[in-house]
């Protein structure tokens, strides 16, 4: 099936154009600004002349790949051919493919069309093979042939059963969509520091009685007291639009948030204007991710992220792909459950031994205070505030203490640990690329490691890691990681 | 937990590192002779040309002659059949597990420096993570090497 070599709708000469045009957007803005202003008789002759032949020549390029571009399946391979001077080819093994998106821009959606992106475990953040305009029935004929090659037979075979939008399947298959509700949710505490900022601004300008700004403005005297409030105002009102349009945003990209879980494949689609859909195999998921925020953990709410060897196509931030944008904490075990069985969240986790909580207050404490002492110093008396920045540190460093810890399944590692957002993190044992245990001059004296596995992701690797274990439970999980349970010395 | 693995790396290694690191202190010596230039014509009191001068004799005497032997010490690998077991680190004592599923491919390099010394470095790299034992007898790293490879390759499994 679909041997014969295929070019893309010719649509995808509209969007190439377009990319072009937006990458070059800024030197074509440099362009007009300073070719209109000079742009006098002779000047302005060439100045238009320039830019249609600018043009001209974009939508040449634009339509000679096109018509130089060839895609099509053979051997089990996705194969392409393109390249207008010097001929390329390309051939993706399907066993290597690691996910399949598509997605509709809004030229792809005037023309009733998706954009085909297919991801290898190989590094780089693009996509290996990109189809950027094919009909929907195209590619879901792709997926369909990329996608299913355990049955080979079956998809070869003339017997092809023939799949069906997915939404159009029976109703079987676990579904997981995200109300407005939620997504409004998901805007108001993702914005994370910007809201913090505002509100800390708000509640500033609140104290005036308690604090004698007035005092320290009139030094500087009248003109700085307006402008100081004025600016204030500013910031103020900059930060709260900006939180406004973060939200809007966050409505738009992850509008219609479904997943659908198919077979031993996750279907994640969303976006309103801009449609993205995405296609994890369970087998290429190499850990889940659960964080909750500063702003979501009092809420109890959790984010909960695949981490996949693809490449960065249809990631967000971290190289990490949304699965659930929000849920309930006391949620995610059943939706894991549901959607990657093989995931478990252990709720009894083993926590950190008493004397780490004194190293993980120092690590914090000691670089805030003496950062603070200067400040101090130097700016009598209010400087005497900034120490107070060592008791947010001491806090922060407190509950990063409380957050960390470890459990262990039968093939499953889980590993908790705290920067600001507090994350938890299941990994296969199969996953974990390498293990190691650390251990500091000063940890070694408290029997403490710090305990760190290493995953396979879209950029090469990522690494996970708790920070003063104690050291019996350390030496637990490296034999529970190590392959050789008897003593095999070969070399 | 398994004792720490017994091989360790070519005593030679002690003679590559000193080398390079001494070279690495040409580099503060540039350092000083700059600042001395500074101190003359701005005339910095002297004593800050000798705080810098035994500053570098310290980090002279460290990255040639302690580090190199801390590190040594501390270097041990073991190839077991089924995972490779690594520990190294002067201040950081790290331990490292890498399943031989896990190995993607084995390199072995040499730079000017070990090969004058006959030896090479053996890289180790998964999907995710590149690990080195540093410095074997050339010989020796290219056993480990293809010893490393065949095994990794018996135990065939995917990303």
């Amino acid at each position: 099936m679909m041997s014969e070599k295929k070019r893309m709708h010719p649509a995808a000469i509209v969007v190439a154009f377009f990319k072009q045009l937006r990458e070059l957007l800024f030197p074509i803005i440099i362009f007009v600004f300073f070719g209109s202003s000079s742009g006098e008789g002779f000047f302005s002759i060439i100045y238009i002349a320039v830019m249609v032949l600018w043009f001209a020549g974009l939508i040449a390029i634009g339509v000679v790949s096109w018509y130089r571009f060839y895609y099509w399946i053979e051997d089990g391979e996705l194969r392409m051919e393109y390249g207008v001077f010097v001929k390329k080819r390309r051939f993706i093994p399907q066993e290597r493919i690691q996910t399949l998106d598509t997605s509709e821009g809004i030229i792809q959606r005037i023309f009733g069309l998706v954009k085909v992106q297919i991801e290898t475990a190989g590094g780089g953040t693009e996509a290996e093979a990109s189809l950027t305009a094919v009909t929907k029935d195209e590619a879901n004929k792709l997926r369909e042939a990329l996608l299913y090659y355990k049955n080979k037979d079956e998809v070869y075979g003339p017997k092809l059963p023939v799949q069906q939008e997915p939404s159009a399947e029976p109703v079987e298959k676990p579904t997981y969509k995200a109300s407005w509700k939620t997504l409004f949710i998901v805007g108001t505490t993702s914005g994370g520091i910007g809201v913090v900022l505002s509100a800390v601004i708000a509640f500033t300008s609140q104290f005036d009685q308690f604090v004698p700004y007035e005092d320290i403005i009139d030094r500087f005297g009248m003109v700085l007291q307006t402008s100081v409030y004025f600016i204030a105002s500013i910031v103020f009102v900059v930060l709260f639009v900006s939180w406004l349009i973060s939200i809007v945003m966050t409505m738009f990209k992850y509008g219609n948030f479904t997943v659908t879980k198919q077979d031993d494949e996750l279907q994640i689609s969303r976006g309103i204007i801009e449609k993205r859909q995405l296609t994890i195999s369970l087998k290429k998921i190499q850990a889940i991710r659960i964080s909750q925020n500063l702003l979501r953990q009092p809420f109890g709410y959790a984010t909960v992220y695949v981490e996949s060897a693809g490449s960065s196509g249809g990631k967000e931030s971290d190289f990490s792909t949304i699965l659930f944008p929000l849920l309930k904490v006391s949620e995610v075990e059943a939706h894991l459950k549901q959607f990657v069985p093989s995931y478990l969240l252990v709720q009894e986790v083993h926590g950190l031994p008493k004397r780490s909580v004194i190293r993980y207050l120092i690590r914090l404490m000691v670089p805030a205070a003496l950062l603070s002492t200067p400040i101090a110093y130097f700016f009598q008396p209010y400087g005497y505030l900034a120490f107070l920045s060592v008791v947010v540190a001491g806090l922060l460093g407190y509950s990063q203490y409380k957050a960390a810890g470890w459990a262990m399944e039968s093939e499953q590692l889980q590993l908790s640990y705290r920067h600001l957002s507090k994350n938890t993190v299941l990994v296969r044992k199969k996953r974990i690329q390498s293990f190691e245990l650390r251990e500091s001059f000063f940890q070694g004296k408290r029997k403490l490691f710090t305990i760190k596995a290493a995953i396979k992701t879209g950029l090469g690797g990522k690494d996970f890691q708790v920070v003063d274990v104690e050291q019996h439970d350390g030496e637990q999980i490296y034999e529970w990681y190590s392959y050789e349970k008897k003593q095999g010395d070969v070399m | 937990m398994r004792p720490e693995p017994k091989q360790m790396i070519d005593r030679k290694a002690l003679s590559v590192w000193r080398i390079s690191a001494a070279l690495n202190s040409i580099f503060y010596v540039l350092l000083i002779v700059g600042f001395w230039f500074i101190q003359r014509s701005f005339e910095f009191p002297w004593w800050t040309l000798l705080i810098a001068g035994v500053l570098f004799v310290l980090i002279f005497l460290l990255t040639v002659v302690i580090f190199p032997s801390m590190q040594w010490k501390r270097w041990r690998f073991e190839v077991h059949e089924h995972e490779i077991d690594l520990q190294h680190g002067i201040f950081i004592k790290k331990r490292t597990l890498v399943p031989m599923v896990r190995v993607q491919h084995v390199d072995t390099r040499q730079g000017p420096i070990l090969k004058k010394f006959h030896l090479s470095t053996v890289l180790i790299s998964t999907a995710a993570t590149i690990h080195e034992i540093p410095a074997l007898d050339e010989e020796q790293a290219d056993q480990v090497r293809d010893y490393i490879s065949r095994l990794a390759r018996v135990t065939e499994d995917d990303v």
